[in-house]
């Protein structure tokens, strides 16, 4: 997996392209813990390039939910493709996780 | 037609890769659809993985086998190792209701696999573990 940042207003864009899998997990975990320890709080995880999700990714995710909800921000996943939604909604975390179908949708939930 | 392959593998994630590729060109061959070919990745990276990672707690290099067998009805894994005794089939379901904070990081894969198969049966023979995953092609 490779990651690409940048900066929009307050939010914070972290795009990921390639496999969340074990070693995909790790880097988003470790990266996310930085982001967070420099203060940002609104997050966005663009998913238009992420072509495959198993359960090592997905406990990924949940780490960095919990982070984010423990230090009061916000998290929102942009342009998850329908075959990897399917992969979250049948490990229950639809319930969890905000989703807008791409970035600029994304990016206009996050509170001014 | 039916074919059959058998894959000797280590306790070693770096197995995966071959597994995959492997997978990719056996539904090449049976004109198996992208979707079902995800199904059937996820559920062999769950599985090859758990193998790996947790049948041997004893370091040092120890084999299993993954054999696949592949009709115009069905695709099916036989998955054999003589590590530590495990039954995906009595793996307790996660409570994916939890909210997010009482929520459990692990124990999704086994889930999921279970999910995305047609069936998973296990059995025990002769100290050894076997898990065979069928989806159905029709």
């Amino acid at each position: 997996m490779t990651l690409s940042e940048e900066k929009n207003g307050k939010v914070f864009v972290l795009g990921l392209s390639g496999k969340l899998d074990i070693e995909g997990g790790k880097m988003l975990v470790e990266r996310m813990t930085q982001i967070l320890d420099g203060g940002e709080r609104y997050i966005l995880l663009d998913f238009t390039d992420i072509a495959y999700i198993n359960s090592s990714g997905l406990r990924a995710l949940l780490l960095v939910a919990k982070q984010l909800a423990s230090s009061g921000g916000m998290l929102i996943l942009a342009g998850v493709s329908e075959p990897n939604w399917n992969i979250l909604k049948i490990s229950g975390l639809d319930s969890i996780f905000t989703l807008r179908p791409t970035k600029a949708e994304a990016l206009g939930s996050f509170p001014q | 037609m039916t074919e059959q392959t058998t894959l000797i593998l280590k306790n070693d994630v770096l197995e995966l890769e071959s597994v995959i590729s492997f997978v990719s060109d056996v539904c090449v061959r049976n004109s198996i659809p992208p979707e079902t070919e995800r199904d059937l990745t996820l559920a062999l990276d769950e599985m090859i993985t758990n193998v790996a990672t947790h049948a041997y707690p004893v370091s040092g290099e120890h084999r299993f086998t993954l054999q696949i067998t592949v009709s115009s009805e069905e695709f099916v894994a036989r998955i054999e190792d003589d590590g530590v005794e495990f039954n995906p089939t009595e793996h307790p379901i996660p409570d994916l209701d939890a909210p997010l904070e009482e929520r459990k990081v692990g124990g999704l894969g086994i889930h999921l696999v279970r999910q995305i198969m047609t069936s998973v049966a296990y059995q025990r023979v002769a100290g050894k573990n076997v898990v065979t995953l069928r989806k159905k092609l029709t």
